[in-house]
């Protein structure tokens, strides 16, 4: 033929390399891809873009990878291979501002101690394998001197169960390192939450474990109740169980949102942390619940503190005294990980323990957007919180329970436009003057705050600057030790042992609020769970028809055993008709009892069912219709063949 | 490409005028409603996707297509058709890639007729249908590089059995090629591109990135390379024969 070297066993092996090395250079080709999931979910989204338009310096992205060791293990490869191809895609989205450089290092080389001096280590991906590196740095090279980068945040080891939180790790990367400064929370509570004194031991109480983890991360600055103004330098406002602040506090509150600041905000109808606190002179406090008048409603959100969600399928299991069984308390609820909206914030919690917490719902016509990060189940009721003090035994939750089937918002999220609580510009003056007068110290407090408002000279603002960012919680002894966490002290340090998500809930709330308002919409916008909303639906339906005739069941069942009862409280001697009657009544007793049975088992079977039916139709169908249609067709051609001849 | 086209079909006629392509999409469809239903209990998982129905594929492929192939050259050579074939003025070329096509339509068709299983997933929930679609472009590619390497395997030998061993065990190959079992017998030896190329010959993580719901240029380049070395590689075998 034309080519006589291609057509020979060496031009096979020629093909073989051939195949190989396009193989090769196909794989090293740049992305081109189209993505044809319904979220896009393999393609940045808007808020990345954002982070990287705003960049205005240049920054450096170092893989720290261990691609030979790495190379024996195909599952981790891949996931390397997707870590690599985000951060480039990153890089070219970013008009030149990001370059990036994977290394690999090699034992006791330059480019370890790199590495370490980053902090990041080489770990063993699993037991008895190799240790690798698996980080990520990015470093501000306008800080360097003599070699040595003085600005730089650094992802230790990607961890594979991020695989979701990818984009949004990497862009809070980047935004750290351009804004260096801490991040400063604020925070206002009634609470002892930072440290305090017991009274009854006289001694003083160390901080809740919370914030520990708090101040470990953050700069946190403690302001007093009866603030005026709030510093300029507080990037978040974090409102712990806020008990009657006064307006001109609140107006403060109300102006920092509108500003733009963010604000973590924990509400709570009913503090049990607080009925242990005795207050000064003894006894306790009359109101244990906190709100923040007006502000709430102004953000967009309804919430009653006079009201408590109990729970039946969520309620926690309490031992009341020792020795007893442990009983369930509705107040006390255990969250599960299916409660929890797939937000940055929640979406990776296990389990977040509550107690006798709120209801937050959308207000009406609001312009916010109110998303729920934490929902009870359908088996709720709400209950006044004057019941909830008051009882002593929480048996009598269950007594007192009808389920008012509706889901309950315990956390959520506001978003976007917000007008002030405020609309006729701040508190009249003589109301905060009378609020100072009360107290000297106070006074001195509000001059002192006037003082740097002025500096600040602040203008009143009616409606908020750009969009607000608020998390707020319906509960707040959530963040108490005794709902997540055990802490105990080892050689001088406090060391927290946690048992639920409360802390890692409100680290992510911090963390997700400190970052831009890009970063806050970089959702994980991984795979959603898609139910078989066709088989829930049914589930549901049979569900309450079935209900239905339980109820009637189980009433025909009472009163036969009513009736049996009433027979047999008669006089020493039973009739014949009696004994009929009695007959006639065990009988219909063993017959309720088995048409029960049928409807639950009835409930199951309509589901398999369908399922056996479509299984049918998707194996058996189509191959029937093609078997049928050749038999057919063999059929008439036979016969034809017979007429021809 | 008129003569291809013509080669095209009355491959594709030859298929249908026996029980092959019946028994070849029945089988098929048989085969997915129970290694989905059954085996990938997608029922049971009460998640609105295919992916119960997608992840047998490469493994129902491992033994169907070789089926498929295994007659495309062996029992042209086993009748002696294929000196006609030869003499006839075709180029060897049109005639590969012809015989290829009508192979590929027959496989394409059957994975179409299993649309009832799309509809039955629509009609359960709300799944992602680009996912979907995507995961049948990518089912369809990787059965086209089944088929490709099965018709160099059916050009090499006369004995159609052996033809389907030889497809099945190569194809297999190149399913498992970047998992443990294959590199394993690389490393140590062999220089790191050459294991990055093996690696990134597997159909598996082509057909699994694809079935992501994204089609990259990389993988749909990646089937396209594979299919056409393995019918250059056929075209090749024909001649190599034909000389002796």
């Amino acid at each position: 033929m034309k080519n006589k070297a291609l057509f020979s066993p060496a031009g096979l092996a020629l093909i073989g390399i051939a195949l190989l090395i396009s193989v090769v250079v196909i794989s090293s080709l740049p992305r081109l891809r189209i993505d044809l999931t319904q979220d896009d979910l393999y393609t940045l989204s808007d808020g990345t873009r954002e982070v990287l338009d705003n960049l205005e310096r240049p920054i450096e992205l170092t893989f720290f990878y261990s691609e030979e060791a790495i190379g024996q293990m195909p599952q981790v490869r891949a996931y390397g291979n997707r870590v690599q191809e985000l951060l480039r895609e990153m890089v070219i989205a970013s008009n030149g501002n990001l370059t990036l450089e994977v290394i690999d290092p090699e034992a006791f080389s330059a480019q370890e101690d790199l590495a370490t001096s980053y902090g990041i280590q080489a770990v063993p991906l699993a037991a008895g394998r190799e240790e690798v590196y698996f980080g990520v740095v990015a470093a501000d090279p306008g800080t360097r001197v003599d070699g040595e980068t003085e600005v730089y945040e650094a992802i230790p080891l990607v961890r594979p169960d991020q695989e979701e939180f990818l984009e949004y790790e990497f862009s809070r990367l980047i935004n750290r390192v351009l804004d260096p400064e801490p991040t400063v929370v604020g925070l206002i509570t009634s609470l002892d939450i930072d440290g305090g004194f017991n009274p009854a031991t006289e001694q003083a109480t160390g901080a809740w474990a919370i914030m520990d983890t708090v101040r470990y991360m953050y700069d946190v600055r403690r302001l007093q109740n009866d603030v005026s103004s709030i510093d300029e330098e507080i990037d978040i406002l974090m409102l712990v169980h806020p008990q009657e602040l006064s307006e001109t506090t609140l107006y403060a509150i109300d102006q920092f949102v509108m500003r733009g600041g963010r604000a973590l905000v924990f509400v709570d109808p009913n503090s049990d942390t607080q009925t242990q606190i005795m207050v000064g002179g003894g006894g306790y406090r009359d109101n244990l619940g906190s709100e923040l008048p007006g502000l709430l409603s102004a953000w967009g959100i309804d919430y009653d503190a006079t009201q408590v969600v109990t729970d039946q399928d969520l309620a926690l299991f309490v031992t009341l005294a020792q020795g007893q069984r442990p009983t369930a308390h509705y107040g006390m609820l255990g969250v599960p990980r299916e409660h929890f909206a797939n937000d940055i914030v929640s979406g990776q919690l296990q389990v977040m323990n509550l107690s006798s917490a709120g209801s937050l719902n959308p207000a009406d016509a609001s312009q916010t957007n109110f998303e729920p990060l934490i929902q009870t189940s359908e088996q709720t009721m709400m209950m006044g919180t004057d019941f909830f003090r008051e009882m002593g035994d929480p048996t009598l939750l269950i007594d007192d329970f009808v389920s008012e089937e509706q889901n309950r918002t315990l956390a959520a999220r506001v978003s976007g436009p917000a007008s002030s609580a405020f609309p006729d510009g701040p508190p009249s003056t003589e109301t905060a003057a009378t609020d100072a007068d009360a107290d000297a110290s106070e006074t001195e407090q509000a001059a002192a705050d006037s003082d740097s408002s002025e500096t600040a000279s602040q203008e009143h603002l009616s409606a908020s600057v750009s969009d607000i960012g608020v998390i707020v919680v319906a509960d707040s002894d959530v963040l108490a030790d005794r709902m997540w966490a055990q802490s105990r002290q080892v050689a001088g340090q406090r060391v927290i042992n946690a048992f639920a998500s409360n802390g890692d809930f409100v680290i992510n709330a911090l963390d997700n609020l400190s970052g831009s308002t890009e970063l806050i919409n970089i959702r994980s916008r991984g795979r959603y769970a898609r139910p078989f909303t066709r088989v829930l639906a049914l589930q549901r339906e049979a569900d309450e028809r079935l209900r239905e005739r339980e109820t009637n069941l189980l009433e025909r069942l009472s009163e036969t055993e009513e009736q049996l009862q009433a027979l047999n409280q008669g006089s020493g001697t039973i009739s014949p008709e009696q004994e009929a009657e009695i007959e006639r009544f065990i009988q219909l007793q063993l017959d309720t009892r088995r048409d029960l049975r049928e409807v639950q088992f009835e409930l199951n079977n309509e589901i398999d069912r369908l399922g056996a039916v479509l299984k049918a139709i998707n194996t058996a169908l189509i191959p029937a219709l093609i078997i049928i249609a050749v038999l057919i067709a063999t059929l008439l051609r036979n016969r034809r063949r017979k007429q021809t001849r | 490409m008129g003569t291809t086209g013509i080669i095209f079909k009355r491959e594709l006629a030859a298929y249908f005028s026996t029980p092959l392509a019946y028994v070849f999409i029945v089988i098929f469809l048989i085969m997915n409603g129970i290694a989905t239903f059954d085996l990938g209990g997608f029922y049971q998982r009460g998640q609105a996707d295919l992916q119960p129905f997608f992840n047998f594929h490469p493994w129902l492929y491992l033994f169907m297509i070789p089926a498929l192939a295994m007659g495309l050259w062996a029992d042209e050579r086993k009748t002696g058709t294929i000196e006609l074939l030869l003499t006839l003025p075709i180029q060897l070329h049109e005639a590969v890639i012809g015989k290829f096509l009508a192979a590929w339509a027959l496989s394409g068709s059957a994975l179409l007729l299993t649309f009832p299983l799309w509809l039955t997933v629509n009609y359960l929930g709300e799944p992602d249908n680009g996912v979907i679609l995507a995961a049948y472009i990518g089912s369809w590619l990787m059965a086209g590089g089944f088929l490709a390497i099965g018709s160099c395997m059916s050009a090499l030998t006369r004995n159609a059995v052996i033809a389907f061993i030889l497809t099945a065990a190569i194809c297999f190959l190149f399913v498992v090629s970047g998992s443990p079992i294959v590199m394993n017998a690389f490393t140590g030896w062999a220089p790191q591109t050459l294991i990055d190329a093996v690696a990134t010959l597997s159909f598996l993580t082509h057909f699994e990135a694809i079935s992501k719901g994204v089609l990259d240029i990389r993988d749909l380049l990646f089937f396209a390379a594979a299919i056409v070395a393995w019918l250059l590689a056929s075209a090749v075998v024909i001649e190599i024969k034909k000389a002796n």
